[in-house]
């Protein structure tokens, strides 16, 4: 059986399910959100970007939504992302696990200094 | 310029993901363009492109490998790029693989377009390059022919819900279709095709002398069998529209395919479209953003759209009452996207105390290519300034370029977008159809419009600077 690809998920994935977790986005709005929330680390790319939409959207976790009521005309042409309840239940399986490694890292404490 | 460059850097991804996401990506590029600008910026977006588009590539390839080794009895009909080895390829070899592939795509396009031929590299360009060269509102409303009625001029403005009536019609009717299922064309069909492409341009191209140069090339070419390598549909549209461009040097004709059925009859706007249409204005205020009266007394109008005189003449007249004491008038028209002509003469009447004559690349003049003076009009002796971005388009594009034509207003902000010109859509057969300008307005500014180029603002900055340097400049000029 082929290996989903998005199995283990990957950062971008999950970076997109965060982005779009308290509102629908449209691509640019992700990318924007993705480089706030990293601090402008990341900052995806349009391949990354739109595949992983695309596979995410495949997968079920994320659906393509009409743009919200209000939205600039401008806008109205772009698509719209919305993370749907498989979405959200990948995002905070993530997230948990993403806690679990950093509960361990604490235990054998690779970090320094008192903001952990 | 950078743009272009990016549409065909984006060629280098996989025809499937650039049919899917082509104008997404493309409009990505625009938003990140616009903001990212400077030295510094641009350069990390280019480099971000590119480490992008090389990163996306090594990624799938190795997604390919595994696919291949998990598929060994896969079926591939034609040719493919599975990799066979068990070891991924290293990246030195990969990047040199990249430049000769690119040094040699760059020989190749070169050769061609030395060559003039009508032959097609498939590579749907035409949405990306240029998309405006047919206008989606303008071709997937109707067929037979295809109106550029109301339901058009609904489109330009970008009623909320209507866009997205636009968009599925343009991608049902326009989109490149899937290449499964793909039909191909014999020499009957696309002789049928040929002979519907020259009766529909000697009765619709508004020049009979230059409808009569494309019949003869087309003819020719037949004659010469030059058409029989383009069996794809996609293909056939693509060398026909290049032919025809070629004997007309006329860039809005263009041949179109469809991979679904075309719709038979024309598509007018259903009373209950028009219904929706007038409460989504209202429910919008016009397109009419912000009305206000800025420090030292300079009046600013935010207005997207030109929405037609029918609906929003009052919000119109009164926006405009509520600033006719001002000293200075700023127009922002940084994020609208055209509307009405009628509209557009109106707001350009209160510029002037006297009648003064409008251009309108889509019609011949009319009554209404005429502003008309207002009574009780403040406004006619007050310096004006109008906003514009890369976003300005279309009848927006008409108010800018008639008022700088007419050195009445100052021009503050980004060269526009370029889009002056309509067609018309015309039905071939179920799956082709052909878009034609109508006719040809006489300029009475200079022999050119602004299609393809843009306005250039007579101050240039960034739009999103473009507010306060002009508050600047209109407090300076009140001050002297």
């Amino acid at each position: 059986m082929p290996k989903s690809k998005l199995d283990p998920l990957p950062a971008a994935a999950f970076q997109i399910l965060l982005s779009i977790s308290d509102e629908d986005r449209h691509g640019y709005g992700i990318m924007r959100q993705v480089a706030e929330q990293t601090a402008g680390r990341t900052r995806l790319g349009p391949g990354t970007l739109y595949s992983t939409i695309q596979n995410l959207l495949e997968a079920g976790f994320i659906e393509e939504v009409p743009p919200p009521k209000g939205t600039k005309p401008i806008d109205e042409r772009r698509r719209y992302y919305r993370l749907t309840s498989a979405g959200r239940r990948i995002a905070r399986s993530e997230s948990e696990r993403l806690a679990d490694l950093l509960r361990v890292a604490r235990q054998k404490k690779i970090f320094r200094g008192e903001y952990v | 310029m950078s743009e272009k460059l990016y549409a065909i850097l984006f060629l280098l991804y996989p025809r499937h993901f650039r049919e899917q996401y082509g104008e997404e990506v493309m409009q990505l590029f625009r938003d990140r363009s616009r903001d990212e600008v400077g030295l510094l910026l641009g350069s990390r977006l280019w480099i971000d492109l590119l480490c992008d588009l090389v990163a996306w590539h090594i990624r799938h390839l190795c997604s390919t490998r595994v696919v291949a080794a998990s598929s060994p009895r896969i079926s591939v009909v034609g040719p493919n790029f599975l990799i066979p080895d068990h070891r991924a390829p290293r990246i030195p070899c990969m990047l040199l693989a990249a430049v000769f592939s690119g040094a040699m795509f760059g020989v190749v396009a070169f050769a061609f377009r030395q060559h003039g031929t009508n032959q097609s590299f498939g590579l749907g360009l035409t949405t990306l390059v240029s998309p405006t060269l047919v206008q989606p509102s303008e071709i997937g409303a109707a067929s037979t022919p295809l109106r550029q009625s109301a339901f058009s001029k609904v489109g330009r403005i970008g009623v909320p819900g209507h866009s997205a009536v636009r968009q599925q019609l343009s991608s049902r009717a326009l989109g490149p279709g899937p290449v499964v299922g793909q039909r191909y064309l014999d020499s009957t069909e696309r002789q049928k095709i040929i002979q519907a492409v020259i009766r529909a341009v000697k009765a619709h191209y508004y020049d009979r002398k230059v409808a009569q140069q494309i019949a003869d090339e087309l003819h020719v070419s037949q004659k010469n069998s030059r058409f029989e390598q383009a069996v794809t549909g996609p293909g056939f549209a693509m060398a026909l529209t290049n032919q025809i461009r070629h004997a007309s040097h006329e860039k809005h004709l263009e041949v179109v395919y469809s991979s679904e059925v075309l719709p038979n009859g024309p598509r007018e706007p259903t009373p209950g479209m028009l219904v929706r249409m007038r409460e989504d204005l209202e429910q919008n205020n016009c397109t009419f953003e912000q009305v206000k009266i800025l420090p030292h007394n300079i009046g600013y109008f935010k207005l997207n759209g030109f929405p037609p005189l029918s609906i929003c003449r009052s919000k119109a007249v009164a926006a405009m009452a509520s600033l006719n004491t001002v000293d200075a008038l700023i127009f922002d028209l940084r994020d609208n996207r055209g509307g009405s002509g009628e509209m557009v003469s109106l707001l350009a009447g209160y510029l002037f105390d006297h009648p003064e004559f409008l251009f309108d690349p889509r019609s011949n003049p009319t009554l209404q290519s005429w502003t008309q003076p207002i009574p009780g009009n403040r406004l006619a002796d007050k310096p004006t300034y109008v906003l514009t971005s890369n976003l300005t388009i279309s009848a927006a594009e008409q108010f800018v370029y008639d008022l700088k034509a007419l050195k009445r207003v100052t021009v503050v902000g980004e060269t526009t977008h370029g889009s002056a010109h309509a067609a018309i859509f015309y039905r071939l057969d179920d799956h082709f159809g052909i878009a034609i300008p109508r006719l040809r307005a006489i300029n009475p500014f200079s022999n050119e419009d602004w299609e393809g180029t843009g306005i250039t603002p007579d101050v240039k900055t960034n739009a999103s600077d473009a507010l306060l340097r002009t508050e600047n400049l209109a407090k300076r000029k009140l001050q002297k």
